[in-house]
């Protein structure tokens, strides 16, 4: 029963993360590494969630919305997790499609004052 | 008598908050004239925010926007005016062009995880099926 735990540098080196954002995801409950004295030790449940975590981040998921959603797992296991991530992805498709589209407005506005600025600089 | 209106008259005009029109002149792009806690504003302050609020849609930030303002009075029939706002929308115009390039990405591999899942999820339950 001696799981390999990462200790608090390593876990930082290992996720490429600062030890700022390491604390701060213990702090709103997300990680809960072993605490001997002041010293934090991660295992593999750590490990895990915190693939989870940083994927979801990249997704631009909120740290609140991966919390919930990792509690599922606890309490319901790892079908009904991949159903609700299922729904979070779809609604964030949705929102990157909208973001998208608005992108691509001001682009085009964008390139309209580009070219008006040079016509009138005669560049 | 230049038609200089309220605080009011312009949030309404111009579909801001008070807020906003005191937070501008903090930062100097607006400068209507100060009656105590009264203010007034002028021709030249609503034409300013006209363009700010055309800067902001942009997505200048509001320091750009101040100094592309105050271009307009140098002399130089907006020379210099028009130089820097085609230099700014240039820059601008790659910055929006990799975000949407960085959102398309996003977009590819977040289906990838959704099929991913789908896929799990049709294998979960074809395993779990009740052997009766």
């Amino acid at each position: 029963m001696s799981e390999i735990k990462l200790s608090f540098k390593e876990m930082c080196a290992k996720f490429d993360v600062t030890p700022r954002t390491l604390r701060y995801y213990e702090y709103i409950e997300l990680l809960s590494p072993e605490r001997i004295g002041r010293s934090r030790f991660y295992g593999a449940r750590d490990c895990a969630r915190m693939t989870l975590i940083l994927r979801g981040r990249k997704f631009g998921f909120q740290l609140e919305e991966l919390r919930q959603w990792l509690l599922i797992y606890d309490k319901e296991g790892t079908n009904a997790q991949m159903h609700v991530f299922i729904d979070m992805a779809d609604r964030k498709l949705i929102e990157l499609f909208e973001q998208q589209k608005q992108l691509a407005e001001t682009i085009k506005e964008l390139e309209e004052l580009r070219s008006v600025t040079k016509k009138s600089l005669k560049l | 008598m230049d038609a200089s209106s309220t605080i009011r008259e312009m949030c309404d005009e111009f579909g801001v908050t008070a807020r906003t029109l005191r937070f501008y002149e903090a930062k100097e792009l607006l400068s209507p004239i100060r009656h105590g806690q009264k203010r007034l504003f002028t021709k030249r302050d609503r034409a300013r925010l006209k363009l700010i609020s055309k800067g902001k849609r942009f997505g200048f930030s509001l320091e750009e926007i101040r100094q592309l303002l105050n271009l307009y009075d140098m002399g130089d029939q907006q020379q210099t005016q028009l130089l820097r706002t085609y230099e700014l929308a240039k820059e601008r115009l790659r910055q929006l062009e990799l975000q949407q390039f960085e959102i398309g990405e996003t977009i590819e591999e977040l289906k990838e995880q959704l099929s991913l899942g789908r896929e799990l999820i049709k294998q979960t339950n074809l395993s779990s099926e009740p052997a009766e």
